[in-house]
């Protein structure tokens, strides 16, 4: 399987829209708060509301790097030469976190040395900073899952963007529920959902421990599921 | 004979649809096996299968000797090779770095055999030009480089020559022949174009409804197809007799024609019929092409 994450990582190198996504963790990591210094409206909380934005656009680009490889058939080179399906979909689930991952830190430590440096740590709540950002990986991580399991079923373009076309009724969801939601199942389905997660964050997050039990709880159970198919799978 | 593929009744079903029926094929070592039927007779099917790319649905194939469900396939399939259609290369980058890729995905540490790769397909001078602003026959012929990283010495190409123009069709025969006989590589060709398959094959099997219906060598096949004159006569027996006398080869095929593989003195030949009170009908050429052999073995139609 590492040969196969060396191939990943080095074919990351050769994809525009993979180093656009590094840029803009930078980028938006420093206009965030820029923005936020001259407007004199700036928390240490407010970085986490770039997460929905930034969380569609890097599984439009985790989907399409793994869709590329049936698109291009290139997924061919990989069985043909006896790498076990298993491997190939680990593999993939393995970059396309490292896809949604380094951005969101890269934007993380970009924020972070930007929030210091305009507002420093007086009103930092370290404890609850330090678990928002752990629901927010989590949260990145749950949907790479997601991401993978769309790609690697659907087997073409389609499952490059489909995940991100599914976020958008689960976006609505997520306002919906907020906005009427009083039931005790609308809350459960609320936390389940990285989205929603991720849509709480611009506060300290009351249920870490949830939100991140249900993001590897997502995880497990799309790579599991994403296997037990992909083993299965005729490809072409 | 050492075999390099065998496949026991090796079945496919999409849904009700069975691609491959039963199918027991042997491609022996060293051999250029044409594999030859229809559109949708089954041929990309069990190359899948072959390659990995798909699962039976009952029955089973050997590798090297190896079983498909055998734990050491995925060791064995590392000594072969494949372009599945259309060849497997990533379009944004240039030729070296493509096979550079798969030396990687082989776990292959060395790189040096990259440029003996580029040449022997007729890359080498492709520079920094990518995948996506090759022609179509460099495309295939980088198909093929990337399936040859690793050094397989079992080459599987499905419709190598599609679309390619005929000096591209020249290059890719070349290619074959030359990896054939130089490196000693076992290739299964399939190609609608039967013309181009019978100058290289060596080896013969004919699919049609996902079934084998006929595997020969291609000496087999020349005899089957070899040219003839075609003689209809009152009395065959006659006709083997006389011809016999002649020492002619001959076959007979009812009982008033047959197929005389020489060119006999037709005078001598009358002269002697005559004699035996053997009148002749018709005498015409007769030449069996490879399309015409396959199409009196699967008959005509499609199976789209």
């Amino acid at each position: 399987m590492s040969k196969l994450i060396k191939v990943n990582i080095s074919l990351m190198k050769y994809r525009f829209d993979i180093k656009c996504c590094m840029v803009m963790g930078v980028v938006l990591g420093v206009i965030y708060p820029v923005l936020g210094k001259l407007n004199d409206n700036l928390a240490w909380f407010d970085m986490f509301e770039m997460g929905i934005m930034m969380i569609m656009l890097l599984s439009a680009v985790g989907g399409l790097f793994i869709s590329r490889d049936y698109t291009n058939n290139t997924i061919r080179n990989k069985l043909t030469v006896g790498h076990k399906r298993n491997d190939i979909y680990l593999a993939n689930q393995i970059t396309d976190i490292l896809i949604f991952c380094l951005p969101v830190i890269i934007y993380i430590i970009t924020s972070v040395i930007c929030n210091l440096c305009f507002i420093g740590t007086k009103t930092l709540d370290i404890s609850a900073f330090t678990k928002n950002v752990t629901v927010y990986l989590f949260a990145h991580i749950a949907t790479s899952a997601i991401t993978t399991f769309v790609a690697m079923t659907v087997k073409s373009n389609a499952g490059g963007v489909l995940t991100l076309i599914l976020m958008y009724p689960t976006m609505i969801f997520s306002v919906l529920t907020q906005e009427f939601g009083e039931s005790k199942w609308l809350e459960i389905v609320n936390d389940i959902i990285p989205l929603s997660q991720l849509a709480v964050l611009m506060m300290p997050d009351k249920n870490p421990a949830i939100h991140i039990f249900y993001s590897v709880l997502i995880t497990i159970v799309f790579i599991l599921g994403g296997m037990a198919i992909f083993r299965r799978a005729d490809l072409k | 004979m050492d075999y390099v593929l065998k496949t026991n009744a090796i079945t496919k079903k999409y849904k009700d649809f069975k691609a491959l029926d039963g199918l027991t094929m042997n491609v022996p070592k060293g051999s250029i096996y044409g594999f030859v039927g229809r559109n949708g007779a089954g041929k990309t099917t069990l190359i899948r299968t072959v390659c990995g790319l798909q699962l039976p649905t009952d029955g089973t194939f050997e590798l090297y000797g190896v079983k498909n469900t055998d734990s050491a396939i995925s060791d064995t399939r590392k000594r072969m090779g494949a372009v599945v259609e259309t060849p497997s290369i990533y379009p944004y980058l240039t030729a070296r770095k493509n096979l550079e890729i798969q030396h990687k995905i082989m776990g292959v540490p060395s790189m040096n055999d990259i440029d003996a790769l580029l040449e022997l397909v007729g890359l080498k001078d492709t520079g920094k030009k990518k995948a996506k602003d090759f022609s179509l026959g460099m495309r295939q012929r980088l198909g093929i480089a990337v399936a040859l990283c690793g050094n397989p010495d079992f080459l599987v190409l499905d419709e190598p020559i599609n679309g390619l123009d005929p000096q591209g069709i020249i290059e890719i025969r070349e290619l074959i022949l030359k990896l054939n006989r130089e490196k000693n590589i076992t290739i299964l060709i399939s190609s609608h174009i039967l013309d181009e398959l019978s100058k290289i094959a060596t080896h013969y099997g004919f699919i049609n409804n996902g079934q084998l219906v006929r595997e020969m060598s291609a000496e087999e096949l020349e005899n089957e197809c070899r040219k003839c004159v075609r003689m209809k006569v009152t009395d065959t027996a006659v006709l083997a007799r006389t011809l016999d006398s002649m020492s002619v080869d001959y076959k007979i095929i009812d009982k008033e024609t047959a197929d005389v593989y020489a060119s006999p003195n037709i005078t001598r030949l009358a002269f002697k019929l005559w004699e035996e009170k053997c009148e002749i009908f018709s005498v015409s050429e007769h030449d069996e092409s490879l399309e015409s052999f396959f199409i009196s073995l699967v008959g005509g139609g499609s199976n789209e």
